[in-house]
């Protein structure tokens, strides 16, 4: 289900159908600046590839969730985000990029 | 647009060869892109779909079930028929459908039925898996089909899909399950309104009709009538098993909330495979919704990927990790088993390790297996299968007749766990890789459960129920091949 946009940048962002963002993924946003710029430096980059370039074993534990949230928050979004099923591959978005531009 | 039943005829035939002509053949019975309908034509469509045969007024047991249990109650109801689409790789000629020649018969794809209901349009449906899965561990069962009078086979995995009021995803997850029991001639067949006959609504705070779905508990008491107890592992809580490395939980100690298991926790993967390879279809909760895996395989990194059977989706969906799936975080797994396959899969795994270990370090020449399966260089790999079976199919493994005479007298219950040590390097480069094996009563309990068969490099032991002596032959010195298709 979409994001609804007029949420993003807000402490709780909603899907359109109403869900709200899950509590638990708020732990994950601290991987924010390593994993936003692994994404910004890969092409298309996917779960498995964020994976194998995570720095730490927790690290790479943490890529699954922390894709969920960051997919909650508007930072990346998929590529092939009609398509249901399949390998998954993410591309940053303009929120993402000026969310990294922060650590810099 | 035909009436639902054309009372002139017996069938029709389709012959889609584009795009067009495959969307107007969906666009018959669905103008949902995403409906599982979809994906049942371009399953067909993979393997070469030439000719759609539709067979008109079809009476389906299960769809009449359904019918007589809800539809046929309504004001506005809907026919009493189905319709069953036949598809064939061959080039089909109307006037002699009713006596193919045997090419004919051997080009059959598969079938799916059609319901007459607004929503959930597939009902039962076994198509040859597309050969983007072909590779992959199935457990796929044999359907046999009376086409016009002509007897046709079609081995796949089954299929159908909720219609939203009377069955849920959780039914069409618990059938899937149950005919794929019924066709391996595991249990006797129950109908889809059997199987929501069983659903005991005093579990739910939900009234039955129209149904909510079903949770858990209403699950194991439709399984458990239809004879197929299932076995349940909660995500938040699954077991440890000697040799498969622990996860990682990305939580920090001080977390104020755990991460869902469902997100992290990769020993999953290694359970549900353990029931793939048995050939029993795996129900995932996850949220609000169930779905069952009907297969694994490896991708092109060795990483392994699920093929699922689910409602909204359609037959094999090709599911790249349980970690980025679209209903992750999965919260359970829950696996139909026939009722006296009291042992887990783990426990027979962790004592096959127990005894790989203590016998190995007894013998000089087979100490570098100990090293190995303490450092992860050889691998568990877990299977179920009848003692029929495994006698059967050993004949393939030894060429020693002394081994197999041992083998084939030994006294075996009905379902034996049996457990295989791969070396992995082997089994990349397709060459026999099992350096151990052992086979466990599936009857016995968790803890401390008896060996039935050992094999060792040089040596087979089997060990007879009712305390009678061990039987002890020479085997194989070298590693010998696996019972299972993939590993």
């Amino acid at each position: 289900m979409p994001i609804d946009t007029s949420t993003l940048g807000t402490q709780a962002p909603r899907t359109m159908d109403g869900r709200t963002y899950p509590p638990y993924l708020r732990a994950f946003e601290r991987f924010d600046e390593q994993l936003l710029s692994q994404v910004r430096g890969l092409e298309e980059p996917t779960l498995n590839r964020l994976a194998v370039e995570a720095s730490s074993p927790k690290v790479r534990s943490a890529v699954s969730p922390w894709i969920a949230s960051a997919e909650w928050r508007g930072l990346i979004e998929r590529v092939d985000a009609a398509e249901p099923v399949g390998r998954r591959r993410y591309r940053l978005t303009d929120r993402g990029a000026a969310k990294l531009a922060e650590f810099s | 647009m035909r009436p639902w039943v054309d009372p002139d005829k017996s069938c029709w035939v389709h012959r889609p060869r584009n795009d067009e002509s495959w969307a107007r053949l969906a666009g018959e019975y669905t103008d949902d892109e995403r409906r599982p309908l979809h994906q049942v034509l371009e399953v067909a469509r993979a393997g070469g779909c030439r000719t759609v045969v539709v067979e008109n007024r079809y009476v389906d047991l299960d769809y009449r079930s359904e019918f007589s249990a809800f539809w046929s109650l309504k004001f506005d109801n809907q026919s009493p028929f189905a319709r069953r689409l036949h598809f064939f790789a061959a080039d089909l000629a109307e006037e002699t459908l009713h006596k193919l020649t045997d090419a004919e018969a051997s080009s059959y794809l598969g079938y799916s039925i059609v319901r007459p209901v607004p929503h959930g349009r597939v009902g039962r449906t076994v198509l040859t898996p597309p050969p983007e899965v072909a590779d992959a561990t199935l457990t796929s069962i044999e359907d046999e089909v009376s086409f016009f009078g002509n007897p046709l086979k079609v081995e796949g995995v089954p299929f159908c899909e909720q219609d939203s009021e009377f069955l849920r995803c959780a039914h069409a997850a618990a059938w899937i399950c149950h005919y794929t029991a019924v066709r391996r001639g595991n249990v006797g067949r129950r109908s889809t309104a059997e199987i929501v006959e069983l659903s005991p609504t005093a579990l739910s705070p939900e009234r039955a009709l129209p149904s909510q779905g079903l949770n858990h508990n209403q699950l194991q008491v439709v399984f458990r009538a239809l004879g197929q107890p299932a076995i349940l592992y909660g995500l938040s809580n699954l077991p440890r098993v000697v040799g498969v490395e622990d996860p990682l939980s990305p939580d920090e100690e001080d977390a104020p909330e755990e991460t869902p298991a469902g997100w992290w926790d990769t020993r999953m993967i290694s359970i549900i495979c353990r029931y793939l390879n048995s050939g029993f279809p795996v129900l995932i909760g996850a949220q609000d919704h169930a779905f069952v895996l009907v297969g694994w395989r490896r991708n092109e990194e060795g990483q392994v990927q699920f093929i699922a059977c689910d409602d909204r989706i359609g037959p094999y969906e090709v599911i790249p990790s349980p970690f980025e799936h679209y209903m992750t975080p999965w919260d359970s797994i829950m696996i139909p088993l026939p009722p006296k396959v009291y042992l887990s899969a783990e426990a027979a795994e962790g004592r096959a390790h127990e005894f790989f270990r203590s016998f190995v370090e007894q013998v000089d020449e087979l100490r570098e297996i100990e090293a190995e399966l303490a450092d992860g260089r050889i691998v568990l790999r877990t299977a179920l299968r009848t003692g029929a079976r495994y006698k059967r199919e050993v004949s393939d493994l030894t060429r020693s007749e002394e081994t197999l005479r041992a083998l084939r007298h030994a006294r075996l219950p009905h379902w034996v766990w049996i457990v295989e040590a791969h070396r992995p390097e082997l089994c990349e480069r397709d060459e026999a890789c099992v350096v151990a094996a052992a086979v466990l009563d599936s009857t016995a309990f968790d803890v401390e459960p008896p060996l039935d068969v050992l094999a060792l490099p040089g040596m087979v032991i089997v060990y007879p129920p009712d305390e009678a002596d061990e039987v002890k032959v020479n085997g194989s010195a070298t590693p010998w091949g696996s019972l299972l298709k993939a590993h």
